[in-house]
């Protein structure tokens, strides 16, 4: 009904504003009346919102993945960086990493990082 | 003070409480959403522990979550970086659930809380992964100080870390990091013989002993550089699992002649020789760092905790080593423990609490810390629904579930608090008879619908362990394989036979619960600990002249362990169990009202 209104008297589109209240009032009084059939359509609507949200990330996340992320690459490559150290070692005797023994006080077990 | 402990979001969600150093209670939420591994926020979980400990809203000081979520998106944002443009599906896959929950951690936290009832939100602190799990394995231990190994598939950067634990402090020194992860190789081969990754790994090391280690060197070779140290690099080129959606590529199945298992299919000889195998390198890898592990710190003693470390296999012959005086392993040693960790960390390491330790005793409680039902709720549970039951007195409990175990009926024994961890203890435990060859199989297909392969484990009273197994200490919490010993065993060698052959083969007096190398994973039950266990085995014993019995969890295939009255009952019915005791009452299959259900219950657990 929200909705409606906004189409109605922010965007004076009378029609879609009719058409989406009908459907408001529909679903509404569908749910008060028949709650079985309600959840079906609630489900529907559900899965159409998730699909909906599925192809606008793959959307923004992917062309951002393949051009940010294999740009990233690229400049790591460049500058001989691997965060993974995957490259064999060859005469490395140890795969361990120290860690530096500085005190930690309380604030920093209130950071998330 | 009292502090909760959280862990959640990639398997095995957790909480736990501690007041003043002391453990209150500990579960994991699968256990209550009845979803194996649950991974969401444990809501449930957190509730039990907040009434357990009777915190109403403002009682609460503190909140640990057990690991620091910006540095593990970090990571994985940069092992995206390594391997883009590939990895698009699986980052697709992943990143959503990061903007949408993971990063909103002390929101979600918060309203968790709410929910609870706890609406003042306290302190909210986020130790790493690692010392997580180092604390759950030092803390509670019973020593003063020790070297502490923890391994597991990753946590932030971490696969793996070596510590020392002394007094009130952990300290860790050295760590292996991602993607070089012991627990990531083991998943890999689970992933490859066809189990499910972080739930199928006790089953690959089940089926290690039908097999030859004729891949050992192929894996040396090609798919780790292992260090004298436990460290190595793993070589990607083999595996899917940075970018990827699969743990294992094309290049993995070439070298070890064909593609992954598919669940549920044949397991063959390929399976069985690689479980061995990697069991075979894991086991070497875990003895390297240990090594390690007392030349860096020069302990006495060992702490484990990490997935790894539910290795028993792997623990046993690290014990049989006599590189460490004595170890202790966490019995919630996956991620469930972590939050346990975070909690005791937070308390003795965060806010410098002084720890006593007496060499002898931890401090888990038999990690007996879950929730327990009174006779008065189990009698009014069996009235409500009309479930005919007979209600044992104390004198009576012991000995008439020790003549009904003779009498080869199969037993659902639910019976105080529950076991925080994976391991059933006596608690919520299904019960039989290790002396009868057929109890293997009919437990197997009839009562846990699982592959008949896997084997059972004995709970054995801890005075006559020595009696039946070459282990001369106690073993509490089910994590330590030892042999069975030669003097009860039957067969020379039963790994000439084939898979089916083994399994049906007679190899020692108590054969249900030795399996084909003669190994078994025994669990010691002490009275001090679990004195209602305890009494009934002594009963079976004076009865039978038998110190053990089967102990297996009381769930089917893909269930968690059973919690409530109402869960024991329904599992009950559903499967071919003979008998159900709950607390004092003691329920007889053939007296139950027909059991329907609507739909087929099986649909409802995703087998592992």
């Amino acid at each position: 009904m929200a909705a409606a209104a906004l189409l109605f008297w922010a965007l004076h589109r009378p029609i879609p504003a009719a058409i989406v209240a009908v459907l408001g009032v529909c679903l509404l009084v569908t749910g008060q009346l028949f709650p079985r059939a309600f959840g079906v359509i609630d489900a529907a609507l559900g899965r159409a919102v998730g699909w909906a949200g599925t192809i606008v990330a793959w959307c923004i996340l992917a062309p951002f993945y393949l051009i940010v992320f294999t740009l990233l690459r690229l400049l790591l490559a460049l500058a001989g960086k691997d965060p993974l150290t995957r490259a064999p070692r060859g005469t490395a005797t140890t795969a361990w990493v120290d860690r530096h023994p500085t005190p930690r006080t309380i604030d920093d077990y209130r950071h998330l990082y | 003070m009292t502090i909760l402990g959280i862990s959640a979001f990639y398997h095995d969600s957790a909480a736990a409480l501690v007041r003043d150093g002391a453990i209150v209670a500990a579960a994991q939420e699968e256990r209550f959403s009845r979803v194996k591994h649950d991974a969401r926020f444990p809501r449930h979980a957190i509730a039990y522990c907040l009434e357990a400990g009777g915190i109403h809203d403002g009682g609460l000081d503190a909140v640990a979550f057990y690991d620091k979520p910006l540095q593990k998106f970090s990571r994985i944002l940069q092992s995206y970086v390594c391997v883009a443009p590939r990895g698009l599906r699986s980052f697709m896959m992943a990143l959503p659930l990061w903007l949408k929950e993971k990063l909103w951690l002390p929101v979600e936290i918060e309203r968790g809380l709410r929910e609870c009832g706890v609406h003042s939100p306290p302190e909210f602190l986020y130790p790493e992964h690692h010392e997580s799990h180092a604390a759950s394995a030092f803390f509670p231990s019973p020593f003063q100080r020790a070297a502490i190994l923890t391994i597991d598939g990753v946590g932030e950067w971490a696969t793996s870390a070596i510590g020392r634990g002394k007094d009130n402090t952990v300290t860790l020194l050295q760590e292996l990091h991602f993607p070089h992860s012991p627990g990531l190789l083991y998943s890999a081969f689970t992933y490859f013989a066809g189990f499910r990754v972080n739930s199928g790994e006790y089953k690959l090391m089940g089926l290690a002993p039908y097999g030859e280690p004729r891949y050992v060197q192929t894996i040396y070779d090609h798919l780790i550089d292992l260090h004298d140290d436990g460290s190595f690099h793993i070589n990607l080129e083999y595996f899917d699992y940075v970018g990827g959606l699969a743990m294992t590529n094309a290049k993995f199945d070439r070298l070890f002649g064909g593609p992954p298992r598919t669940a549920e299919s044949e397991i063959t000889a390929r399976e069985a020789d690689l479980a061995r195998s990697v069991q075979t390198v894991t086991e070497e890898i875990v003895l390297r760092m240990a090594r390690h592990a007392k030349a860096l710190t020069g302990e006495e003693y060992l702490c484990l905790a990490g997935g790894v470390a539910l290795n028993c296999v792997a623990n046993g012959r690290l014990l049989r080593e006599g590189i460490f005086k004595d170890i202790w392993i966490q019995p919630a040693a996956g991620d469930a423990g972590g939050a346990l960790g975070a909690a005791l960390f937070t308390w003795h390491q965060i806010h410098r609490n002084p720890r006593t330790a007496d060499n002898v005793h931890d401090a888990m409680n038999g990690a007996c810390l879950g929730p327990a039902f009174s006779d008065e709720e189990i009698a009014a549970f069996l009235e409500t629904h009309g479930y005919p039951a007979r209600k044992l007195s104390d004198a009576e409990w012991a000995p008439e579930i020790a003549r009904l175990i003779d009498g080869q009926s199969v037993i659902g024994l639910v019976n105080g608090r529950m076991e925080f961890g994976p391991r059933a203890l006596g608690n919520r435990s299904i019960i039989g008879d290790a002396r009868s060859p057929r109890m293997q199989s009919i437990m197997n297909l009839k009562i846990k619908y699982r592959e008949s392969f896997r084997p059972f484990a004995p709970s054995c009273l801890v005075e006559r362990v020595n009696d039946y197994f070459e282990l001369d200490r106690p073993s509490p919490y089910m994590l330590l394989v030892a042999a069975v010993r030669k003097e009860r065993r039957r067969t020379a060698d039963a790994r000439a036979a084939s898979i089916r052959d083994q399994i049906n083969d007679t190899r020692s007096d108590v054969p249900a619960i030795t399996h084909v190398d003669f190994s078994a994973r025994v669990q010691t039950v002490d009275a001090a600990v679990n004195p209602r266990f305890h009494a009934l085995l002594e009963a079976f014993e004076a009865r039978t002249g038998c110190a053990l019995v089967i102990n297996t969890s009381f769930n089917v295939r893909g269930e968690p362990i059973v919690c409530t009255p109402e869960d024991a009952y329904r599992c009950f019915m559903r499967t071919e169990m003979d008998w159900l005791v709950l607390g004092s009452f003691l329920l007889d299959k053939r007296a139950q009202p027909p059991w329907h259900e609507e739909k087929r219950w099986q649909k409802d657990f995703v087998l592992d």
